[in-house]
């Protein structure tokens, strides 16, 4: 399994996309009733290629990304599962490149790095307060 | 992956640039679009599918559509409407079109997979996935039961309103033979000789509610699959007859609403002011007086207008007094009362029943006035009419006795049917007892009667009681006239209404008028600014929702400061349009309160810091008061989504924008759903904010067991730190059903910070979340 391999997910309500870096950008709003049957896979191609590619580090841009449902954080916490049953040297660390000015990724990705130490990393750009 | 592109030819007009911006947006397959807008060209190009608009052009030329079909010969046309009327539909296909795509439903989704049917392309897994939720959605949402059965009569598939009929869960009604169901119920069915391609049959069933006539249709799909419909129907009348009625009802209610309101609103709002004005200057009393009974003549055309108004629209959600409202009642019935019986009362004080001040009202003079039927003409000294207020555990209760000729006992249980009616021909319409049992349900409770025939009635309404005196105190507060000077425009085709509601608020706002809401437009266009814009719906030029879109466009921050005045008549669009929009609306007639306090509300809602955020990321704006009622099966999230289009729009359009409100209703309505009983559940979501803070109560129907589960789950939450819970609910979701998280409570009390509670009333578990924004 390789990035290059992994199909872009599209719909009205979100993308998914991986590019060849092994960068994942995700936007939109994952909201739907039960997400580990709709991009389950995707996270799990993502992991197998990160695995593959023998990478230390991937990172995840979700700064267009803005409203997950509680069902769609339980698919990162099943990634991140995943990462953890790895052998010590092939773990990878996940950087999320955030815009904490949303409270939901402030909050949200504050207690992912605090249950899964070491393996989550925040990469915060959040924009200046909008119209201010 | 990767597909040949289609080519297709529009030739459209009046909706070119929807329909490009659509197929520029297809999720999976690509487009080589080329577009038109002369019928001579369109055979100049080659494609795989044309897509026509139809009518077409502004001149609405119908001829063109078949001209099209014969010039390009094979190539498939999609006929592109306005609306999906039974009338455009044929002319379309008489035109030749191979399908039809309607404007106002048209996604692309919904687009792709008409073009891949008429190009006759595969699907992408995609779009099959989007059409299955639609399926899905249709037949879960269905009013009838429905059931897929195999080529042995075997259920393989239900939807709720099936699971439903027959008592059973979803897993115990898949596999049953349906000559097995029915004969369970005492009917039977040959299934060999109703098995033909399209079959019908009647057959009475003994349910638990009472014998039930069923009336099936069976529909052969393909060899193994057949969908049968089953519609339950009252055994004494055949509810297509009621609907019938009750929908010719709503339609002629509605047009007459609609012309009486009009000018009911001069008559009203001329009176107010010149009641006004005399006051000021020291007019004689007989002259107030007169104008007074006027007034309140108007008011009382006003009530009966409403009593027509189409069931369920158009109520409040207040905290009532009851015993001052049924004070109220027992003046406007006092003229009918005092000359057949003698009267007593004996209220005790009770708490606020929630719900609609003026309905409830209006139940109780129906009864009292029903009551004052019940008697013979004679000495009102022999008869009696007494009336009631008490406690019964957490409910009030309102009894109404009469000692009159009382119910015959078959009579009994029909009385709240609608047309039934024991009152001579051209006296009663049969709907009072109808109309109250709608507003009582409404409200929570239940209407009950109890009669003994020749000795007298008693009609007794149960209502839940507000007891929680947060609950009074947390009341959305009642807006005040500002003193300010506000500058209002009112636009309105009719000039007498524009003129009389500027006449009435001329003493407070600043107010200027327009009779076409394109005249509107260009003083707006060249500058002016309005605090409040009262706009018509049905106008013949601009409708208000034309004119709300083009504020959108060139004032966006004064589209929400338009209230939509409605006189009773709507469009499926204006339906649709005004439940999707957050802006706050007024029914004709409208009375001087109503005005200035609408004003007020606007007034406050754009200050809000909330609002000012939104708008300054234009992102739409959060709605202050929401409610939001699904009346059908809640067992899918993706099936609500996609059967209730202005759930999905407010929530994630509207809500979602306003980040933590977003999520709280986002997250309660999920969680709303796991609680809620399968089949028949009913949610609502009331959003109220007030300056700096927020609440959000979140009703579904639940059992005493699932409500247990969700305090238990509720308990565990609040028992610790959020951070610590959230936490401890992040470790745990790892061992639970994929779309079971159990994130939804910890997550709203750590990360949307609010206080959360719940309780049981009667069958609704109701969670309460409060916030600070």
């Amino acid at each position: 399994m390789t990035f290059e391999t992994i199909p872009r997910l599209v719909t009205s309500d979100y993308e998914l996309t991986c590019g060849t870096d092994g960068e994942l950008r995700l936007s939109g709003q994952l909201a739907m009733h039960d997400p580990g049957s709709v991009i389950g896979a995707f996270f799990e191609q993502s992991h197998h290629a990160a695995v593959d590619a023998k990478v230390r580090e991937i990172s995840v841009d979700i700064r267009a990304l803005r409203f997950v449902n509680s069902s769609a954080i339980r698919v990162f916490v099943d990634w991140f599962s995943r990462i953890e049953a790895l052998p010590p040297e092939s773990r990878y660390q996940v950087v999320f490149i955030a815009d904490t000015s949303m409270s939901w990724q402030r909050s949200t990705l504050h207690v992912l790095s605090s249950m899964f130490q070491g393996m989550v990393r925040i990469d915060d750009r959040a924009q200046s307060a909008l119209g201010s | 992956m990767s597909r040949e592109p289609i080519s297709v030819v529009s030739f459209c007009a009046v909706h070119q640039d929807r329909v490009r911006e659509l197929l520029e947006g297809l999720p999976t397959l690509e487009v080589e679009h080329q577009s038109t807008e002369w019928r001579d060209e369109i055979d100049l190009f080659t494609a795989d599918v044309v897509i026509a608009e139809h009518p077409f052009g502004p001149e609405r030329d119908d001829a063109a559509l078949s001209q099209i079909v014969q010039s390009v010969r094979d190539t498939p046309v999609l006929a592109w409407l306005p609306s999906s009327s039974r009338e455009i539909v044929e002319s379309a296909l008489r035109a030749g079109a191979r399908d039809w795509l309607v404007e106002s439903e048209m996604d692309v989704w919904l687009l792709e997979q008409a073009l891949c049917q008429a190009s006759r392309r595969p699907f992408s897994t995609e779009v099959l996935a989007s059409s299955e939720r639609r399926m899905r959605a249709m037949f879960e949402s269905g009013l009838d039961a429905q059931l897929i059965l195999d080529e042995r009569g075997v259920c393989t598939d239900a939807n709720s309103t099936a699971c439903g009929l027959f008592g059973l869960t979803p897993d115990k009604l898949i596999g049953q033979s349906l000559t097995g169901l029915l004969s369970d119920k005492a009917a039977t069915l040959e299934w060999s000789k109703f098995d033909a391609p399209n079959s019908t049959a009647v057959l009475t069933l003994a349910l638990a509610s009472g014998p039930t006539k069923l009336e099936l249709r069976l529909r052969r799909v393909k060899p193994e699959v057949r969908h049968l419909v089953l519609r339950a129907t009252s055994p004494s009348q055949h509810p297509s007859l009621v609907d019938s009625r009750i929908a010719t009802m709503n339609t002629l209610s509605a047009a007459i609403g609609h012309e009486i309101n009009n000018p009911l609103t001069y008559v009203i709002a001329n009176l107010d002011y010149a009641l006004g004005e005399l006051s000021q200057v020291d007019a004689d009393e007989e002259t107030l007086e007169s104008l007074r009974e006027a007034l309140e003549g108007a008011r009382r055309i006003t009530r009966i207008v409403g009593d027509l108004r189409p069931l369920g629209r158009g109520t409040e959600d207040e905290l009532v007094d009851v015993v001052t409202t049924l004070e109220t009642a027992i003046r406007q019935s006092w003229n009918q009362i005092r000359h057949t019986a003698q009267f007593s009362r004996d209220l005790h004080e009770v708490p606020p029943v929630r719900g609609d001040r003026g309905r409830l009202c209006q139940v109780f003079v129906n009864l009292l006035v029903n009551a004052s039927q019940a008697f013979p003409e004679g000495d009102a000294r022999q008869h009696e009419i007494s009336v009631s207020t008490r406690m019964d555990g957490e409910n009030v209760v309102i009894a109404i006795r009469d000692t009159g000729q009382g119910i015959r006992p078959g009579e009994l249980t029909k009385i709240f049917q609608p047309f039934f009616s024991t009152k001579p021909v051209g006296t009663g319409s049969g709907l009072g007892l109808f109309v109250c049992r709608d507003i009582v349900e409404a409200m929570g409770g239940q209407i009950d009667v109890t009669s003994t025939f020749g000795v007298g009635s008693c009609f007794q309404i149960t209502l839940p009681a507000v007891q929680s005196a947060d609950e009074r105190a947390s009341e959305y507060p009642v807006a005040k006239p500002l003193p300010e000077r506000r500058r209002v425009l009112v636009i309105d085709d009719e000039p007498a209404v524009a003129r009389a509601i500027a006449r009435v608020l001329a003493s407070v706002h600043e107010v200027n008028t327009a009779a076409d809401a394109r005249e509107a437009l260009l003083s707006i266009n060249a500058g002016a600014r309005y605090d409040v814009i009262l706009c018509d719906v049905m106008m013949p030029i601009m409708t208000g929702m034309a004119f709300h879109a083009a504020m959108l466009e060139h004032a966006p921050e004064l589209a929400q400061r338009i209230v939509f005045v409605t006189g009773g008549i709507f469009t499926p669009e204006a339906e649709e349009f005004l439940a999707r929009i957050p802006n706050f609306r007024l029914a004709k007639p409208l009375d001087r309160e109503m005005l200035m306090q609408t004003i007020s509300k606007v007034e406050q809602s754009a200050l809000e810091p909330a609002r000012t955020t939104l708008r300054s990321r234009g992102e739409g704006s959060i709605p202050w008061e929401l409610s939001l009622r699904f009346p059908k099966s809640w067992d899918r999230l993706d099936a609500v989504r996609e059967s209730a289009g202005y759930f999905t729009r407010a929530t994630y359009a509207d809500l979602v924008a306003a980040e933590r409100v977003g999520l709280v209703v986002h997250e309660l309505v999920e969680n709303a759903i796991k609680y809620s009983l399968p089949g028949d559940a009913q949610l609502s979501v009331d959003l109220h904010a007030i300056p700096g803070a927020f609440r959000i109560n979140v009703r579904n129907r639940s059992s005493a067991e699932l409500f247990g589960a969700l305090k238990d789950a509720l308990s565990a939450v609040l028992a610790d730190e959020p951070e610590q819970a959230y936490l401890r609910a992040l470790a745990r979701c790892r061992t639970r059903p994929a779309n079971q998280s159990g994130l939804g409570l910890p997550r709203l009390a750590y990360e949307a910070q609010v206080e959360l509670s719940a309780k049981l009333e009667r069958d609704e578990a109701v969670v309460v979340a409060m916030g600070r924004v």
